[in-house]
């Protein structure tokens, strides 16, 4: 049952995909300049050989079709800039330190932000609640690429307790400001969402029901009011995927880090559609699945719904 | 033997617009295996005292008085005390069958957890209790269905389950708001006669709350007619019934339809119920009183002891 509507979701998706595909090629060949249009001059001969070979010389909707037809087998093309490299190989090589980044970055935000907001409801209206709503509105309010410069400022450069970019095999201290810059708003987010979903689980009457019933607090927050509390959070992960995406395309930049992202914002400044558009897909992907999931598990832990 | 003896018991709000009393200096004692019936329009208060007797109001709320179940003083409780009286000894069953029960839970979860915190059963034991009870109060093929969720059921099913959930330890004081009101007629029957059924049974004291003579008829010994989060008139319920004394008694009696009354034009009795924060001085109900004396708008009625043994709050009555 469950096998069955993962398929049909992962189906359904790929339209999806073709159309957000469609959408960036244009929008990326719309930009004005091309990938060989450096300061250095090139002969007109090879440069139209150049063209030739990457089928540049072709009308845009014949380059379409075949940038299609090649993603289909899986090859995302040669990258224009880093010619001994395909887009493949270079996504293969950065997507870990993505996943790994983006995927630490989740972890501590759903964790640290369903507690935070937890307190938050459990103590509503006091000196702990204000302190936490506060942080929420300003970390909601000030975006990544603001954050993660003063962190620098801060930590790195006036205490200088933490690096300020690179990302070395092996070291911890690498991982620790990019994190938690990319994690921030989120934390500021599910906070928010998990106080108003908490305070109003402890205000229904199947809360005062288990109180009438005797059981003690942890009991019943742990087991009664921890999960209807946490499923809004839940169906906000699918978004917040995105939202960690986009911002670790600033933080990687910020911090050097050697992944996808970076390649995005290379990519798109040398014109390098192949890679820019390489990416776009492997983000598109990981946003579906990342939703594909969350549906999932939101069908597991709600007993009313039926697939 | 008295198992309830509530004394000057009050619920007062600070709200925004000034102190709102939902209940207001209200006495009464029950004794063992007796129904009272707690008769009101909506927002007298009796969720209230309700709530209040499980010691489950608000942290908002300012509670004064006392109250006493089974030579204890329970008023004077710490959560964790109250917490071994609740669901153990006096248990409640919620105005609203189909929001009182956990939607994420089953039912095993939600029964078997009170025994095993009160009684410290182990699962196996709790659940065969449970299916027990559950087949006590009328549930087909509880093996199977206990292992359902709430939203399976149907609203009569649900209070039922509420029934069977509050009765697992055997509670000397069973408190039930409204226990029938969400219910279509037949139901109603079912579950009144399950209340019946099971009081009888048990030995057991039941507070039933309700809009509707009907019910107080057909389950309780005692009605207590509360307005304003006040108590007009307390009485027996074949004499109170027979002949109220208060006039607001008799204005709910008259407007309640009944199948004598087919074709005649009911009763409606003018005005609206007080606002909590602005109660009178002297009677709550003057203001639509059909009775009224001078003496009711600024002087509190004192009660009145009836020859019955009921009691009335009320100048015109005296
Ligand atoms: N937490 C609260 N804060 C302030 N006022 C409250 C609170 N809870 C209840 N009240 C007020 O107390 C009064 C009595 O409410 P209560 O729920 O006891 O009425 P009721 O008799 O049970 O009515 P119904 O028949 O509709 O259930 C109402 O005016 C209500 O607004
Ligand atoms: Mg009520």
């Amino acid at each position: 049952m469950l096998l069955r509507y993962a398929f049909q979701r992962l189906l359904s998706a790929i339209p999806t995909l073709m159309v957000m595909v469609f959408i960036a090629f244009y929008l990326v060949h719309s930009a004005p300049g091309g990938p060989f249009d450096t300061e250095k001059v090139i002969a007109p001969e090879v440069r139209a050989n150049l063209d030739r070979l990457y089928h540049l010389d072709q009308p845009l909707h014949k380059q379409f079709i075949y940038y299609l037809r090649s993603i289909m087998r899986g090859d995302l093309g040669p990258s224009f800039r880093y010619r001994d490299y395909s887009v493949n190989d270079l996504i293969a090589a950065g997507f870990p330190v993505s996943f790994k980044l983006g995927a630490a970055a989740m972890s501590l935000a759903v964790i640290i932000g369903s507690l935070l907001g937890m307190f938050a409801a459990l103590y509503r209206n006091s000196v702990v609640d204000n302190t936490i709503q506060l942080f929420s509105v300003t970390g909601i309010a000030i975006p990544g690429f603001v954050i993660a410069p003063v962190m620098i400022l801060l930590f790195s450069i006036d205490l200088k307790w933490l690096p300020a970019g690179g990302w070395q095999i092996g070291r911890w201290s690498d991982w620790v400001l990019p994190v938690i810059a990319l994690a921030l708003p989120q934390i500021a987010y599910i906070a928010r969402l998990m106080r108003g979903s908490m305070i109003d689980v402890l205000n229904s009457v199947y809360i005062r029901a288990a109180y009438a019933k005797g059981l003690p607090t942890s009991l019943i927050l742990r087991r009664h009011a921890f999960k209807p509390a946490f499923l809004p959070v839940l169906s906000y992960l699918g978004p917040a995927s995105a939202g960690i995406i986009t911002g670790s395309v600033v933080i990687e930049q910020i911090f050097s880090i050697p992944g996808i992202g970076r390649y995005f914002v290379q990519g798109a400044i040398n014109r390098d559609y192949t890679l820019v558009l390489g990416v776009v897909v492997v983000y598109g992907i990981l946003v579906i699945f990342a939703n594909l999931v969350v549906d999932l598990l939101y069908a597991w832990l709600d007993p009313k719904v039926e697939y | 033997m008295c198992i309830l003896d509530v004394e000057d018991l009050s619920v007062k709000y600070a709200t925004r617009s000034g102190l709102l009393t939902a209940v207001n200096h209200i006495s009464f004692s029950l004794m063992q295996g007796t129904t009272l019936g707690i008769v009101g329009e909506s927002g007298s208060g009796k969720s209230q005292l309700a709530m209040a007797l499980m010691g489950l109001l608000d942290t908002s709320a300012r509670q004064t008085g006392k109250i006493i179940f089974d030579g204890q003083t329970i008023s004077d409780f710490d959560r964790t005390q109250r917490r071994h009286i609740n669901g153990n000894r006096i248990a409640m069953v919620f105005q609203d069958p189909m929001s009182a029960l956990n939607p994420y839970l089953s039912l095993a979860t939600q029964m078997t957890e009170v025994l095993m915190v009160h009684q410290q059963m182990r699962y196996k034991q709790a659940l065969e209790q449970s299916i027990t009870m559950l087949a006590e109060c009328g549930i087909d093929e509880p093996k199977t269905r206990i292992h359902s969720y709430p939203h399976e059921f149907s609203g009569g099913m649900r209070q039922r389950i509420l029934i069977a959930t509050a009765l697992l330890c055997r509670p000397a004081l069973l408190i039930a708001d409204e226990p029938t009101t969400a219910l279509d007629v037949s139901m109603q029957a079912q579950i009144l006669d399950l209340l019946k059924q099971v009081q009888h049974q048990q030995k057991m004291t039941l507070i039933v709350i309700t809009h509707d003579f009907g019910v107080v008829a057909s389950l309780c010994d005692q009605v207590m007619v509360m307005y304003g989060g006040q108590v007009m008139e307390y009485g027996l319920v074949a004499e109170l019934l027979q002949q109220p004394l208060h006039p607001y008694t008799q204005g709910l009696l008259e407007s309640m339809p009944t199948l004598k009354k087919t074709g005649k034009q009911l009763y409606s009795m003018p005005g609206d119920p007080p606002d909590p924060v602005y109660l009178p001085q002297g009677c709550p109900f003057e203001p639509r009183c059909r009775q009224r004396l001078a003496e009711c708008k600024t002087i509190k009625p004192e009660p009145v002891i009836a020859e019955n043994a009921g009691m009335v709050f009320c100048h015109a009555a005296s």
